[in-house]
């Protein structure tokens, strides 16, 4: 058996370990345009402020591919795919053959429609190694940084630029940051934090138009009318599915690459996996591109699995974020900003003394969401719950203390709780 | 491989298990020493307790292991021997590992920016924990890795 898998992340990582999980003998070869075997991508903001070196990049090392048989052809674009003679047609390592394919092409930084931005100098986004290379080698020149976009990679380049001793601003077209994950009650404590460690956030504000100085960025307009002199513009508004490759082979895509519940496309023999798929999420009931991390490593492991021949479905994915500045920490899982007047149950608990707040969503008896601010320590025990679905009326109020765990639950469901993976 | 399973029924509460895995993680190995250490070791063990109810919960090494499915940085791993270890050097505090544990087993090193958790204790024949427990409540389980 040949296995191909075509991406750097996690998915591919995932992938790697799914298939070896099975087939212990065959060939696997992994293709990536980036120059780097599979790395750290949340770790770009570590790396940029230091707290992560360049050799704790890697997610393996070297010795852990030559031990699982893998062939990694890194500085690789696949340039187009051909289902029917199976084979994947590189720019620099001519035609590739597989008998089973893994598209784990991930996703790309989302560009907003600001005026002046096109062709701009000082303008990064941040999702790969590269970007943060790219903004480490010209720190020098940047006194001064607007982030575009109060999500997850939006802040913590914020946070990393913050640390290099840049001054920035963040500016959040919604009335909070983590929009996606948080309320306005979890986003003032997390924006609290971040003003006290010197980052100032803009809320409710969007970049409307950017000027340039001998064709380098100077200065950034908002919507409100503000204007912020500034050395770089960081844009993190999101990350679109990079489809191209699948969608050229004649591969179903929506907003993602579609899969079935094997995570295999319209296309036999091809599976796909990671920031690039549209797989069933658990939250939402449906498929979604959910481009998280553990989301990706999950679905390469299964879609690996499958490849060698498997045949288990996708348990399916749960919006879930793990993201801390200055020592403030947060999770979130499942539905957190449930739908008013369709039968939610929401219980809070606040303590603004000690920045702890906790949010749970119940429905029909069962937690689908919770955030987590301040004090996350077994936040697992919730994101068990919400993807098991366990029962837990009479337990609401309970979940919201800290020593909240399996021993509130009958002996059964404890039991049950407890087991291994 | 190897793991540590809770028996609740004999379980009293004591927490000597917490105490026994701070010693063993600690520098000196000494109760008296590991008390006065700067950076005292964090307990991998966790004793819950409600009522007449206790039972100390630790990792089970799962063989599908979600914290490392999580990890960002590759720190967290399964490892051929069975063990699911963290290398400390990698870890750089993003807490994903205990966000996806739902057993509740990975402990934090807040100041430090380091998960903690059970390693078993290295070479030690029969881990610190279940040494320690006066009542039977720990045993350690075996099976063939695969």
């Amino acid at each position: 058996m040949n296995y191909v898998i075509i991406g750097g992340g996690v998915a591919a990582l995932g992938a790697i370990d799914g298939i070896r999980s099975i087939d212990a003998k065959g060939a696997i070869t992994l293709i990536t345009d980036e120059a780097f075997a599979p790395y750290s991508r949340p770790g770009i903001s570590y790396w940029l402020s230091g707290k992560l070196a360049d050799w704790g990049m890697p997610l393996r090392d070297e010795a852990f591919y030559r031990e699982a048989g893998v062939t990694i052809l890194t500085g690789t674009r696949a340039v187009s795919l051909d289902p029917k003679k199976k084979k994947v047609e590189t720019d620099k390592a001519g035609t590739v053959s597989y008998d089973k394919l893994l598209i784990a092409t991930g996703g790309t930084s989302i560009v907003p429609p600001i005026e002046g931005i096109q062709g701009a100098d000082m303008v990064f986004s941040f999702t790969t190694y590269n970007d943060a290379l790219t903004i480490s080698g010209k720190k020098e020149k940047i006194k001064r940084a607007v982030v575009v976009g109060g999500g997850l990679i939006g802040l913590k380049a914020a946070e990393a630029l913050n640390d290099i001793g840049i001054a920035v601003t963040v500016v959040e077209l919604m009335d909070r940051i983590m929009s996606l994950a948080f309320d306005k009650t979890a986003g003032s404590l997390m924006e609290k934090r971040l003003a006290k460690s010197g980052i100032t956030v803009f809320t409710g504000d969007s970049v409307k138009a950017v000027e340039t100085k001998d064709g380098a960025i100077s200065a950034a307009t908002l919507a409100s009318g503000k204007k912020i002199e500034t050395d770089a513009v960081v844009v993190a508004v999101g990350v679109k599915p990079n489809t191209a490759l699948a969608a050229a082979a004649g591969i179903k895509i929506n907003r993602g690459v579609l899969v079935d519940q094997y995570l295999m496309t319209s296309a036999g023999d091809i599976f796909a996996a990671g920031d690039v798929v549209e797989a069933y999420d658990l939250a939402a009931k449906d498929r979604r591109v959910t481009p998280i991390l553990p989301n990706a490593s999950r679905q390469g492991r299964q879609a690996g699995r499958n490849m060698a021949g498997a045949a288990e479905s996708y348990e399916g994915g749960l919006p879930m974020n793990s993201i801390g500045f200055y020592g403030l920490s947060s999770v979130s899982v499942g539905l957190t900003n449930p739908p008013q007047d369709a039968g939610y149950r929401v219980v809070t608990r606040l303590d603004e003394d000690c920045d702890i707040y906790r949010k749970l969503v119940f429905s029909d008896g069962r937690l689908v969401g919770a955030v987590l601010v301040g004090d996350v320590a077994r936040a697992g025990i919730f994101f068990g719950l919400v993807r098991d679905g366990t029962p837990v009326t009479g337990l609401e109020e309970r979940m919201l203390s800290t020593d909240f765990g399996h021993v509130h639950f009958e002996k059964e469901v404890r039991r049950e709780r407890l087991k291994r993976s | 491989m190897r793991y540590v399973v809770a028996k609740e029924e004999v379980c009293i509460g004591c927490r000597l298990c917490e105490i026994a895995c701070i010693v063993e993680h600690s520098r000196t190995k000494d109760i008296v020493k590991t008390y006065r250490e700067e950076n005292r070791p964090i307990a991998r063990a966790h004793v819950e307790e409600q009522g007449p109810v206790s039972l100390s919960i630790t990792c089970q090494h799962c063989t599908d292991a979600w914290c490392a499915s999580a990890c960002i940085t590759g720190a967290m791993r399964k490892h051929p021997d069975g063990r699911v270890l963290v290398d400390i050097d990698k870890c750089v505090g993003c807490w994903s590992c205990v966000m996806a544990c739902r057993v509740g087993a990975i402990a934090m090193d807040e100041a430090g920016h380091k998960s903690v958790k059970c390693d078993l204790c290295g070479d030690r024949l029969i881990p610190a924990c279940v040494e320690a427990c006066p009542n039977r409540a720990l045993v350690v389980v075996e099976e063939e890795v695969g």
